[in-house]
């Protein structure tokens, strides 16, 4: 009878175990509280008039006009609206009043809606990521409370070829066989919550070839996706293949081929089909090699808006095309020659791929379509009321009454420099302004850093461990070893960095307690001091650190060969009091990795 | 002897064998908790500190590796080596019941799932950030020790059918690469397309993917799973209910 209760009671413990397991956070984030700036008239939210100021509706320019945001929404616009009591008054002289913008080109991961946002992008349109959080994220964009946080349409899946482009990122994609599959899986996609269906025809670049969908599992995807009232647009990197689709019957083509000069049969052909085209100006600038992204990082609006991570994502280097000149002019003329024949032209990114990042690549886009001969304000259509229409979001890319009340608000004018769009003065989600906190420029305290505090991080070799992305899915390796001089030891790492994962890695973590990854209080180092030698090539230090493990940790590059001393209140995001691990890393292109970690420490 | 009191009889001996299954598993500490820690372990390596981001798809591989560990080895080698020492020759000559012996082990195995599974998910919930619904954890819960059957039926058949000396191995030599093989330590879909290819067509790959469509991980249907795992079922418990008929005809 004794076993029978101890059995009982082991039974009754392992419920509890099993109730005790943490619960999903509620769907929507609970409403900010407002400002100190921020007057509160009802309990919708603040009412806003900004005034005096000079606004673009997402398709008319309106000068000298002022513009009333109430519950969640644009209310009127008008030259002489009267301040309702209460009403937050902004003065809008000298400024431009910008429709939320809409990147109609992201893959949406980690903290990209937060991102998005700082840089007054407040939709984004998402061409393949994992649907897992699709009832958050339609629970959010439905949503008129105060958010930090763009909102997101998505295709989930993506449609590709078992082994296919779309596959190599780690993430389990349903793949088609053939046309039979179609049907099926663009329900499954339409159940799942995909907003449209996207289609990869990718046969390859350089030297590689990569299994692809022919037309006929394109064609069939493509009426399945009609069939259910969904549009289907298209990856395509050549002529032949956007034609293909354009026959199969796509509604759109997510990215600009560059191989060839659109002739005019092709313009026919997207003008029978009436396609529009999202050319991702910022990506295949990466690509064809005219990739100067510093501008974003010494910017005066957007630089302090960039955390390391977006930082390391705009210096991060597609390897360069072959005869990248002639691709890239190719890519100017194609956009002109589809934007002179009325092809709807739609701005996007296409973050996080190398040289890009959230929000702010949207910005380098409009810039890039103006540089290739897009008039200013179609650019900013292209970032407004066109992706709306085409994909039927409504009271988005808009302002006029009824609309939401997602808005920038920046200095100048970017109908005349486009420029402008960048000098972002202040950002409403859902008519309530966008706290933005300046990440506090600090006066560099190293003469006097505490040395009380100071702790060598090489000091315990059980806290390190060898770390490569070939446990993310890639194919780049790592060990390590110690060697001990006399007073100090230094880490050796050896290893490969291969092509495979969508971020190569390879090199070593030190974790923050003797329990791996459990976060430990460090709140009292302002400094990172880390020494490696070897060869040359990009080194990051990948900081990590909050309340769940699961959280993109902080990277910063770290220069080989010299003491590299990090300020660590000045990484945005790294939460001291909760740091988990420090993993120092080689990365970037695939080479021999053999370094040296001789000098690492907390001060 | 009427069918009331037959039943009563049944069910009191099922609870004396899960008693002593208990008392076995209590008294045996060397036994016990590497079994139960093995799993866990590894999912605190891979799962949680190499593998950072995937702890919630690790999480349903890593408690499919772990109840299959429960139940191959708590049928396998526990039979093995009662048969050995002729424990259940003798148990033949008692009124024991053979569902009874079945009842004992098979405790043991569900209750080493429960607590392998509930140990990886309050890690998985605690280190890696995983919140799901308690519907979804305890769909989980029910998929490990539903998914753990056909591998009790084939601990059965391998214990029948091995030396108590030689159960260990051999059924390592099953465990490990079936596990490695079916994507329970690196997700399937990360493995080159040949073994992708095997994958789809070993038990314990769909017992994972029914946990990952039960915890949401992953979506779709998994009728096919389900179809494989019941095949896998039928095919083992064969297995067993020969080797037990064989063994009984060499005593």
């Amino acid at each position: 009878m004794k076993n029978l209760l101890s059995i009982a009671a082991l039974l009754l413990l392992l419920l509890a175990a099993l109730l005790w397991l943490p619960q999903p956070e509620p769907l929507l984030p609970e409403a900010q509280q407002p400002g100190p700036d921020m007057a509160h008239t009802s309990d919708e939210g603040p009412v806003t008039l900004i005034s005096n100021v000079r606004l673009f509706d997402g398709e008319r320019w309106h000068a000298a006009t002022s513009i009333l945001l109430r519950d969640g929404l644009v209310h009127s616009i008008g030259p002489d609206l009267a301040a309702p009591a209460q009403a937050v008054l902004v003065d809008g002289s000298g400024k431009t009043a910008l429709p939320g913008l809409i990147d109609a080109h992201v893959h949406s991961f980690g903290t990209a809606q937060e991102d998005a946002l700082r840089f007054g992008i407040t939709t984004m349109l998402d061409m393949f990521r994992p649907p897992q959080d699709f009832p958050r994220t339609h629970a959010e964009r439905a949503s008129l409370q105060a958010s930090d946080r763009a909102d997101l349409y998505s295709a989930g899946y993506l449609a590709t070829a078992a082994g296919g482009h779309g596959t190599q990122y780690g993430i389990a994609v349903p793949t088609l066989a053939g046309a039979d599959e179609a049907d099926a899986w663009v329900a499954a996609r339409q159940t799942e919550g995909s907003d449209w269906i996207k289609i990869v025809i990718e046969p390859g670049w350089g030297q590689q070839r990569l299994p692809t969908l022919d037309a006929g599992v394109v064609g069939a995807l493509i009426r399945a996706a009609h069939d259910r009232d969904l549009l289907a647009v298209a990856h395509v990197s050549t002529y032949a293949d956007a034609m293909m689709a354009i026959e199969a019957g796509i509604d759109g083509l997510v990215h600009l081929f560059a191989d060839r000069r659109i002739d005019d049969g092709f313009i026919a052909a997207a003008r029978a089909a009436d396609i529009f085209v999202v050319p991702t100006m910022p990506v295949l600038a990466g690509i064809y090699g005219h990739n100067d992204t510093d501008w974003m990082l010494t910017h005066p609006v957007l630089g302090p808006r960039l955390p390391a991570g977006q930082r390391n994502n705009l210096d991060m280097r597609f390897p360069l095309a072959d005869d990248a000149d002639t691709a890239w002019s190719n890519v100017g003329a194609n956009l002109i020659a589809l934007h002179t024949a009325g092809i709807p032209i739609l701005a996007g990114s296409d973050a996080p791929n190398p040289a890009t990042t959230y929000g702010a690549s949207l910005h380098h886009a409009l810039r890039l379509l103006v540089a290739a001969g897009l008039p200013a304000a179609d650019a900013l259509r292209a970032a407004s009321s066109v992706p709306a229409r085409e994909f039927g979001l409504a009271g988005r890319g808009c302002l006029k009454p009824g609309c939401r009340a997602d808005l920038l608000l920046v200095a100048g004018d970017p109908l005349t420099d486009i420029a402008a769009t960048a000098m972002i003065d202040a950002v409403w989600k859902n008519g309530h302004q966008l706290s933005f906190a300046m990440p506090a420029m600090q006066p560099d305290t190293t003469s006097s850093a505490a040395v009380s505090g100071e702790q060598d991080l090489l000091a315990d070799p059980s806290r390190w461990m060898a770390a490569a992305d070939d446990y993310m899915g890639g194919a780049s390796s790592a060990a390590i070893s110690w060697s001990q001089t006399d007073d100090a030891s230094s880490l050796q790492v050896s290893g490969q960095l291969e092509p495979g994962h969508v971020f190569p890695y390879a090199g070593a973590m030190w974790f923050a307690s003797t329990i791996p990854m459990q976060p430990e209080n460090f709140s009292t180092r302002t400094h990172l001091v880390l020494q490696i030698e070897g060869a040359a090539g990009d080194y990051q230090a990948l900081l990590f650190s909050g309340a769940s493990q699961a959280s993109q940790p902080q990277q910063v590059p770290i220069k080989v060969g010299e003491l590299n001393r990090i300020e660590l209140d000045a990484i945005n995001g790294l939460e001291l009091n909760r740091l988990r691990a420090i993993g120092v890393f080689a990365s970037g292109a695939a080479r021999e990795v053999d370094f040296r970690i001789v000098q690492a420490r907390l001060e | 002897m009427n069918t009331t009191s037959n039943l009563q009889h049944h069910l009191r001996m099922q609870a004396r064998f899960i008693e002593s299954q208990w008392l076995n598993l209590l008294r045996t500490p060397a036994y016990t908790l590497p079994t139960l820690l093995f799993p866990i372990m590894f999912y605190s390596f891979f799962g949680l500190l190499l593998i950072p981001g995937q702890a919630q798809f690790l999480l349903c591989t890593f408690a499919t590796f772990g109840c299959i560990g429960a139940s191959l080895f708590a049928f396998g080698v526990g039979i093995a080596t009662e048969r050995a020492q002729g424990w259940l020759t003798l148990l033949r000559a008692t009124p024991a019941p053979v569902s009874a012996v079945l009842a004992g082990k098979g405790f043991g195995a569900a209750l080493f799932t429960a607590i392998v599974t509930l140990v990886m998910a309050m890690l998985a919930a605690q280190f890696g950030g995983v919140r799901m619904t308690t519907v979804q954890w305890s769909g989980l819960l029910l998929v490990m020790i539903a998914g753990s059957v056909p591998f009790a039926a084939l601990g059965i058949g391998m214990g029948m059918s091995l030396s108590p000396n030689a159960a260990p191995a051999v059924l390592n030599l099953i465990y490990l690469p079936l596990g490695f093989m079916s994507g329970l330590w690196i997700p399937a879909h990360q493995l080159p397309g040949f073994m992708q290819a095997m994958a789809n067509w070993l038990p314990p790959y769909h017992v994972a993917e029914l946990a990952l469509h039960v915890t949401g991980t992953k979506t779709g249907t998994p009728l096919l799973s389900l179809g494989i795992l019941l095949t896998y079922t039928v095919l083992f418990i064969g297995f067993a209910a020969w080797a037990w008929r064989r063994a009984d005809q060499h005593t």
